[in-house]
């Protein structure tokens, strides 16, 4: 969901490939610590199994020697169709056709992944000899020690050290001599480090792989407040704190269990904050930071009442917002952030550019829900009735007067909507069309729509009240007055018996021609045809009424 | 609703996902949106092998930067496709093989074919074909039609409506439907050279503006079209005047309403709320007529047998969710056999196989 590697800014870690691995090592070794540092007041079986999980953890991020070994035994297994050799692994031995035989199996000794590396030394050409034997023996015979297990942890100390020395004394024996490979990892096993110490970190590419080999053959019971002592010796052979990287010393960090310095390092990352954000969002939900621990931060005062990892969320999600395409992602962020997110979401979702409609509405949508607008269009923060208004203008620029007018709807902005409106009359009285017959459709409930749909419809009479009504109403604006009068004059041309406008209408209509005309000499030329024809109505409708009040 | 569902991330926010059509459900092409100038339109394939895996994880074939979001994708055929975007042009493309590799192979592109009076670019908001004809509505209200053969449009209807055109469903030529964003639906009868709709007509009442339209494959006067407040409405064009059933289905947005291209009884719809919903009406397809209302229009309107056009149409049709509710948009969805597409916003396309269609 999130770009993790979007952009590397700052270069800690020359290649970003790197980077994203360092962060996944990071991670997970993380988990392993704090499940295990929040239990291991609880329970001390648990504690007691330290090394077995760091050890799954290290063969997790460095799984080569074991894909390795699988590939040699599937090559193997399906024959050499697919493999380029053409070698008779019964008759060469195996050790012959794959180069990489050896560390591969001294890979897996050291990652504690003792069955495949027997499977491997089985295959040797000659595995028969009495140094495989006895090696494979010692292999299979070797103490492992289960939290869950029947055996008590001194019956399992007694049981690896005698072990241990029987090891110790095949290797006296001479017997591996003539293997060399074999007798280093006899070696090993035999929890004779020093003198292999220089061999061994050939094959280890950092400090905490090296720990973890020796551990499992010199301390396989080691507790885990005890790594940090072993962590720091074995920073010290791979040149000293000054010399890790990275990564290096965030995990040295963590199995100190310092989780503060931990993370002001992942804070170098060159991930944006993505790591720090989410370890610290973590580890406060787990309750591994304390709020106090933090709060007494000597170094920086607190001056908002934020929590460290609500303030870094907030600080990841205005980062976010930053890209063009993860405003929405950002707003998620934002989210968990209490009321100081809400008001960032308010002043960041109002600056959101947007290019479409379909941008536009979901941005709407998104302040929407969570409640920064009211339902029912009515905006109740300025900033987004802003923007619709903005984009209203935008369209009225564009001479679109039907979608500036729904986004005035949408943002209920009376005002904006009137001046459309005004416009869209303007319009009509200089060309006498609409041009969007479907605006007026969709206002429905205008009086003019209304006064034109009965005229159509032959409603003379019905349509003569309903501009009458228009016009003493005064709603119209008096530009649009002479439209009105025009629009008049066939009703009052009209030859029925009955004329359609009474005294009273007809007055009503000469009173606004005569106001007209007071305004603007122009009208008066325009207008004497309308002047004749009331005339003659008045005149009709006088006669009318004359029948009418003689025949009561 | 238990289905196989699978998620692959992609890194981009997905505005279209279509199926390429043909007999496998293997290849698909996804439109990004929303990301200045690196959006990208992308083939995907399903490889086949013998892992499970591959059936489920998409390789990309081939990819394209696009300029602008992209709006829509259409198929003409099998392997020819349009693409139309937020910059209001649209660019026809074929999937063509070259050297062993597959790319996409431009044959036609009409540029700007939305645009306003200002400098602003215009989106193409919908397209569709007809035959080779492709006809594209934006958000200046015009109407374009293009054969594909021609560099130029041959008609285009200035002012069809006052606002943006959103939505776009064509049965025949002379059945064009347009919606609006304001709420309105114009018919037209493209063959004739007014400028002008046949009927135009108000459903929802209100002004909430519609996001989708489509019509039902084999009674095809029976229109649905989806809304900006997530209702489904249907009608029946004959009677135009009033909606038959308005649903409230979504709780926003529809984003995207499609039927079963070979199964009728199916459809599909998602939302901006993130949502995936499969209406399934075929175990109710012939309903017992005497379990309606009695008045007239029901009777007339249950004559078509249509589950749509009944008046319990709750009842008459099952809805299954597809998938748990994401919470950014499902921006669109395409369907083929019995797998289900969707992309979304959370940067995931969903790939939905083998679920229930009897």
């Amino acid at each position: 969901m999130v770009k993790e590697n979007y952009k590397p800014s700052v270069i800690y870690i020359p290649d970003p490939a790197s980077a994203i691995t360092g962060l996944n090592v990071v991670w997970s070794i993380n988990d392993k610590l704090t499940t295990f540092a929040s239990s291991h007041n609880l329970t001390k079986s648990k504690n007691d199994a330290a090394l077995l999980h760091i050890t799954q953890w290290i063969r997790f991020h460095f799984p080569e020697s074991e894909r390795y070994a699988r590939k040699i035994l599937h090559t193997i297994r399906e024959g050499n169709s697919s493999f380029e050799l053409t070698v008779d692994f019964l008759n060469e031995g195996v050790e012959n056709a794959f180069p990489e035989y050896w560390d591969t199996i001294i890979g897996l000794v050291l990652q504690g992944n003792l069955e495949l590396a027997r499977i491997l030394l089985q295959l040797h050409s000659q595995s028969d000899s009495d140094a495989f034997t006895y090696a494979d023996k010692i292999l299979r015979t070797i103490p492992i020690f289960s939290v869950y297990g029947e055996v008590s942890l001194p019956e399992f100390n007694l049981q690896w050290k005698l072990w241990q020395t029987n090891t110790a004394q095949r290797l006296l024996s001479g017997i591996f001599n003539k293997y060399l490979k074999l007798k280093f990892i006899m070696q090993v096993l035999s929890g004779d480090i020093n003198s292999c110490m220089e061999q061994l970190k050939k094959y280890c590419t950092s400090w905490y792989q090296i720990m973890v080999a020796v551990l499992l053959y010199t301390e396989p019971t080691i507790k885990f407040y005890e790594l940090s002592f072993h962590a720091h010796r074995y920073v010290q052979l791979y040149g000293g704190t000054a010399n890790l990287n990275f990564c290096d010393s965030t995990v040295l960090a963590l199995f100190e269990l310092d989780l503060r310095s931990a993370m002001k390092k992942c804070q170098l990352a060159s991930d944006g904050g993505w790591l720090t954000t989410h370890l610290t969002h973590l580890l406060m939900l787990c309750g591994k930071l304390e709020e106090e621990e933090i709060h007494n931060d000597e170094e920086q005062e607190i001056e908002s009442s934020l929590r460290l990892d609500v303030k870094l969320v907030l600080e990841y999600g205005t980062l976010l917002m930053s890209h063009c395409s993860l405003w929405q992602v950002s707003l998620c962020y934002l989210d968990q952030c209490g009321e100081e997110g809400r008001a960032r979401q308010e002043i960041l979702l109002s600056q959101i550019v947007s290019n479409s409609d379909i941008k536009t509405m979901k941005i709407i949508q998104a302040a929407l829900n969570r409640g920064l607008l009211d339902v029912g269009w009515y905006f109740n923060f300025e900033e987004i009735a802003f923007n619709n208004k903005i984009n209203g203008m935008k369209c009225l620029r564009r001479n679109q007067l039907g979608k500036a007018l729904e986004w005035a709807f949408r943002s209920q902005d009376s005002a904006f909507a009137s001046h459309l409106a005004d416009q869209f009359l303007q319009h009509y009285v200089k060309k006498g069309v609409f041009d969007s017959n479907d605006l007026l459709d969709n206002l429905g409930s205008c009086k003019y729509c209304e006064f034109r749909r009965l005229y159509i419809a032959n409603k003379l009479k019905e349509a003569a009240i309903c501009l009458n009504d228009l016009i003493t109403s005064r709603i119209a604006p008096k530009y649009f007055w002479l439209t009105l009068l025009n629009d008049a004059l066939p009703l009052l041309e009209n030859d029925g018996n009955v004329p359609l406008f009474d005294i009273q209408q007809t007055a009503n209509l000469s009173y606004c021609l005569n106001e007209l005309c007071s305004l603007n000499e122009i009208f008066e030329r325009k207008t004497a045809l309308i002047r004749l024809a009331l005339c003659k109505n008045m005149a009709r409708a006088i006669c009318a009424q004359t029948f009418v009040d003689n025949s009561l | 609703m238990v289905n196989n569902i699978y998620g692959t991330f992609v890194s981009q926010k997905i505005n279209k996902i279509r199926w390429k059509p043909g007999n496998t459900t293997d290849s698909f092409i996804t439109g990004s949106w929303d990301d200045e100038q690196e959006n990208k339109i992308v083939l995907w394939t399903y490889l086949r092998t013998d892992s499970e895996d591959a059936l489920v994880k998409p390789k990309i074939k081939c990819s394209l930067e696009y300029d602008g979001d992209i709006t829509e994708i259409k198929f003409m055929n099998s392997s020819v496709f349009a693409v139309s975007s937020s910059t209001g042009t649209i660019n026809l493309y074929n999937i063509s093989r070259e050297d062993e590799k597959l790319q996409f192979k431009l044959l036609n592109s009409w540029k700007k074919i939305h645009t306003f009076n200002t400098d602003d670019l215009c989106p193409s908001t919908d397209i569709s074909f007809f035959e080779d004809i492709l006809i594209s509505v934006g958000e200046d209200g015009r109407i374009v039609l293009i054969s594909t053969k021609d560099n130029e449009p041959y008609r285009i209807i200035e002012n069809a409506d006052s606002c943006t055109i959103r939505c776009l469903s064509i049965n025949r030529l002379d059945e064009v439907l347009t919606g609006n964003s304001r709420g309105q639906m114009k018919v037209w009868d493209l063959r004739s050279y007014s400028n002008s709709p046949e009927t135009s007509f108000t459903l929802s009442g209100g002004q909430v503006g519609f996001t989708r339209v489509t019509y039902h494959p084999t009674q095809t006067h029976i229109k649905l079209a989806g809304g900006e407040d997530g209702t489904i409405t249907i009608w029946d064009l004959r009677n135009n005047k009033v909606a038959v059933n308005s649903l409230n289905a979504h709780s926003q947005s529809v984003t995207e309403l499609m039927f079963h291209p070979d199964r009728p009884e199916h459809l599909f719809s998602c939302s901006a709320n993130g949502q995936l919903w499969h209406w399934d009406s075929s175990k109710l397809t012939h309903p017992n007529i005497t379990q309606f209302s009695t008045s007239e229009s029901a009777c007339i309107l249950d004559e078509t047998g249509c589950p749509w056009m009944s008046r319990n149409v709750k009842n008459r049709i099952n809805v299954y969710s597809l998938i748990q509710n994401l919470h950014l948009p499902i921006n669109s969805l395409d369907v083929q056999q019995n797998s289900v597409l969707c992309g979304c916003d959370n940067e995931a396309i969903y790939l939905i196989r083998d679920f229930t269609i009897s």
